[in-house]
């Protein structure tokens, strides 16, 4: 009887630890693991407002992700330069903020970093960003990748992957959808949730 | 709030009183008005009773509570916002949220407008509103129907169907502003 109770006993434990070792399976996210960052990363967000619904609703994307930046190490800090309407922002067009401020706005459940598989690409990704925030290139409001005078916000990973790393991608759409950051020939998830 | 009400309620009853003693004196100058004084000083505070009483329904009538007045601010700002008249939209919103307005007033098209003059009617109702335990935020779910989803890219806009919408709203000033998030 005592035997009986025992193993009973123990079966339950191992099912209370198979319950426990599935849930930790799941991913927890992210501003998470700052360890897995790297210079040049492309981290993407869905925000929780207005503006963010109107963005996804209108690229009509596999994903739902509304804005995406580019992560860069400063004084042993993470920052993000992204792309921002003067409207939205205080400044316009290109800028550099902290990545807590970046994923102040973050709707918890919509966010990746990505890295591009490319050799070298940390450092040519991260370099082209910084001139070009020091250009301080304006917002572009056509949403045109037509030309480099004005970047939306994914103009700007985009047109770094272009012209300093030779990958372009060829749609159909005026606009490149956020999910082409997930082609894995060319990137790699480092985080994610959605 | 409270004390103006009570002080109005206050000036109003003993003018009221006033005006009562007053109009009983003068119409009634002859050896009667002891009798009639006594008899109406007891009728007199049953009316005046009545009279605080309905003042006081016609004001709670009257007045909205926090939380209706929210929910109106809320059903205009999204009338407004909807039928792309972004300019009447900015007048219930905060400052910031403005700012988001103008962001979408830059990517309306021609177009937009011109989508909308073929729809049906707007339609904005209130779901359900809750308020917070300091009466300074709110939020209001409404249904919408027959609404323009704007297309921000190469796309088309198009008239959809109905969707939940959430709004949030802060108080600043006594009135309610509907807050927009990015």
């Amino acid at each position: 009887m005592a035997c009986r109770s025992a193993q009973i006993k123990i079966l339950l434990i191992s099912f209370g630890v198979c319950i426990l070792a599935l849930s930790c399976n799941h991913t927890p996210f992210f501003i998470p693991d700052i360890s897995q960052l790297h210079n040049g990363d492309i981290i993407l967000r869905k925000g929780r407002g207005v503006i963010s619904d109107l963005i996804v609703s209108s690229i009509n994307d596999t994903l739902p992700y509304s804005h995406c930046g580019i992560l860069v190490k400063e004084n042993n800090e993470w920052k993000v330069i992204h792309s921002l309407a003067r409207e939205l922002s205080e400044i316009d067009g290109i800028q550099q903020c902290s990545l807590d401020n970046f994923l102040a706005d973050c709707d918890d459940s919509c966010l990746m970093v990505v890295r591009c598989k490319k050799s070298k690409a940390d450092s040519l990704i991260t370099d082209a960003a910084r001139y070009y925030l020091k250009r301080k290139i304006p917002f572009d409001y056509q949403f045109s990748l037509a030309d480099s005078s004005a970047f939306f916000c994914s103009e700007l990973p985009l047109h770094i992957l272009k012209y300093r790393c030779n990958i372009s991608f060829n749609t159909k759409e005026k606009y490149i959808p956020f999910s082409i950051f997930t082609d894995t020939t060319y990137f790699r998830v480092i985080a994610r949730r959605y | 709030m409270e004390l103006t009400l009570v002080s109005s309620i206050f000036l109003f009853n003993n003018s009221l009183n006033y005006f009562v003693y007053s109009l009983n004196i003068h119409s009634f100058v002859n050896s009667r008005v002891c009798f009639i004084y006594k008899l109406n000083n007891h009728s007199m505070k049953n009316l005046n009773h009545l009279f605080l009483l309905l003042f006081i329904l016609f004001f709670v009538a009257c007045s909205q509570t926090p939380q209706r007045q929210a929910e109106k601010a809320a059903v205009s700002f999204s009338k407004a916002m909807y039928s792309l008249n972004l300019d009447e939209a900015k007048k219930y919103c905060t400052p910031d949220a403005s700012k988001i307005l103008s962001f979408i007033a830059s990517n309306v098209k021609e177009e937009d407008l011109n989508i909308l003059k073929d729809a049906k009617d707007l339609e904005v109702s209130v779901i359900e509103s809750t308020m917070d335990p300091g009466d300074s935020t709110a939020t209001v779910n409404l249904k919408i129907s027959n609404y323009i989803q704007l297309n921000m890219m190469s796309g088309k806009s198009s008239i959809e169907k109905e969707k939940e919408e959430k709004v949030d709203l802060v108080k600043v000033n006594n009135k309610w502003l509907v807050d927009l998030h990015k």
